[in-house]
């Protein structure tokens, strides 16, 4: 049965990566999902891979921290589908990986902007909509580098920090209208760019793996898709603000990711 | 009600304490997705309204199973699980729901024995039963484990101190299991549940004021129902959505954790009017 039939739902970031997994996931669980990316094309084909799995998608091309972009897409969706259920921020740019006194300062302008700004600017967005229906569902996706102290991400790992405190904070003030807004992270991916990763550091990749509970990768749809759908559905209906972890308990584990390393 | 759909068709459950409360929504949640489900109470008189309430679910009461036992008894506790597996042929998901609890007393006054009644019904118990399920989720290739926390021991609830080790020890089970367990596709979390239970319905007669003050304080403006609440996030991480969260610990209370609410008892307050008072074995 699918978990979210005729819902709407807005995927930020959809156009790869994780975000691609959960547009994946929601298209295939009932929902019209409006898949946008400020990578045009990645929108486009992640919205063509749900329809031709016989769902309904649209790509939008759009970066939702420029101004005026996430109100009108927001606007247009409503519109078109009659209203909004779910927004995913899964934006999420990332900067060359270099430790704090050799980073560009202006590349944390660049994270925090595509992610927090991003996120905030879309959920002002959708709020009237959502509000309007009595009920909402907000799910905004941290950095995997997130949980344990990866080295030479301190741009990427304070975004996610501050989206988990987005999440908590407006998750309390929303939920009085029943939106709900919650943190997922989900590490490991199964995803092109981790993969190259691998193949390029393949024993720091194996060691990760043997030191994380489930001792496997994360397949995008199924696993961070089905946490997102947790988030999403029934069962989380109570769950305001939280964390979730579609990592198979990585956050458990100690990081290994350092420039430079080899094994 | 949360819509049915069959989310634990096939798949076999155990609940500690299912016929009151939290324990009762999850079993009552996972008849309705279509689990087997074995459960248990010290007293065979509490599943009177249990046995009212699933003849009411097409097809639930053969898939329903009531076994008296005694959740400080880790000789029974094994033997839940192992009736679940006779009965029904495997187990899936063990909730261990049941706590014993004892009356609120200052840290100075504490008996002993309430700490080893506590962490016996709490603790143990959940050891228990997860020792005894680890064989069959191994051998069948997965499984779901699901502890429970609460939030007093975030906050150092007074007079609960008993509790409140005994809760904290829950969370550092769910983390070592996590750990353990994972590479055989066992999942283990742990619940913080801000619901309706029978220990809220007995504080909130004694304290109207205090309940209406601590509801408006949490941010979705309610306390959880057990079955549609509690137990549809429990469902969630034991059902396919929850394949690869594990190691965590939940607060599913609308928010409460986030607000802080410390209830106002007093020294020598029974919450469970001697309900839930296991004695301790042996």
């Amino acid at each position: 049965m699918k978990q979210i039939e005729g819902q709407v739902a807005i995927v930020a970031g959809g156009g790869g990566g994780v975000g691609e997994g959960i547009a994946l996931r929601m298209g295939r669980e009932g929902a019209t999902v409006i898949v946008v990316d400020a990578d045009g094309a990645g929108a486009e084909k992640v919205a063509a891979a749900v329809r031709a799995a016989g769902g309904k998608a649209s790509a939008v091309r759009g970066d939702m921290a420029a101004a005026g972009v996430a109100r009108k897409i927001a606007d247009d969706a409503a519109t078109a589908h009659g209203g909004i259920d779910i927004l995913v921020n899964a934006q999420f740019p990332t900067t060359a990986w270099s430790r704090l006194e050799d980073k560009d300062i202006t590349d944390f302008n660049t994270t925090l902007t595509g992610t927090v700004v991003a996120a905030a600017s879309a959920m002002k967005a959708v709020f009237p909509h959502l509000k309007s229906r009595g009920a909402g569902r907000i799910v905004n996706v941290g950095s995997m580098y997130g949980p344990t102290a990866n080295e030479a991400v301190s741009d990427a790992i304070a975004a996610d920090g501050a989206l988990a405190n987005l999440s908590r904070a407006v998750g309390v003030e929303w939920a009085r209208h029943n939106i709900l807004v919650n943190y997922l992270q989900g590490a490991m991916p199964d995803i092109p760019a981790f993969q190259e990763y691998r193949s390029e550091k393949g024993g720091i990749i194996d060691h990760l793996i043997s030191n994380t509970p489930m001792q496997r990768l994360a397949d995008p749809v199924e696993d961070i898709g089905g946490a997102a759908m947790f988030l999403v559905s029934d069962e989380a209906r109570f769950i305001v603000g939280h964390k979730v972890y579609a990592d198979g308990g990585q956050h458990l584990t100690a990081a290994v990711f350092e420039p430079g390393a080899s094994r | 009600m949360a819509k049915a759909q069959g989310r634990l068709n096939g798949k076999v459950a155990v609940v500690t304490g299912g016929t009151q409360g939290i324990g009762q929504g999850v079993v009552l949640r996972f008849l309705k997705e279509g689990a087997s489900v074995v459960y248990c109470s010290r007293n065979a008189a509490n599943n009177a309204e249990n046995e009212k309430l699933i003849a009411e679910i097409p097809g639930a009461a053969e898939r329903a199973l009531f076994v008296q036992a005694d959740v400080g008894n880790k000789e029974q506790m094994f033997g839940l699980v192992n009736t679940a597996v006779d009965r029904f042929g495997r187990v899936d998901i063990v909730v261990n729901n049941a706590q014993g609890i004892a009356p609120l007393l200052p840290i100075e006054d504490k008996p002993d024995g309430d700490y080893a009644m506590t962490l016996a019904t709490g603790f143990y118990h959940s050891l228990w039963t997860s020792q005894a399920a680890f064989p069959h989720m191994k051998a069948q290739g997965g499984g779901r484990l699901i502890h429970f926390s609460s939030h007093w021991p975030l906050w150092g609830q007074p007079y609960a101190s008993d509790y409140n080790i005994t809760k904290t020890a829950n969370e550092g089970l769910t983390r070592s299991m996590a750990h353990e367990w994972g590479p055989y596709n066992i999942t283990c979390n742990c619940i913080i549940p801000a619901g309706d239970s029978y220990a809220y319905k007995v504080y909130k007669t004694m304290n109207p004021d205090s309940c209406a003050e601590t509801e408006r304080t949490v941010p979705m403006r309610r306390m959880g129902d057990c079955e549609v609440d509690i137990a549809g996030a429990i469902l969630g991480l034991c059902s396919d959505n929850g394949r690869f969260i594990t190691g965590q610990v939940f607060c599913v209370d609308g928010g409460t954790w986030a607000a802080a609410p410390v209830q106002q008892h007093n020294a020598g307050t029974d919450i469970h009017e001697g309900r839930h008072q296991a004695a301790v074995e042996a």
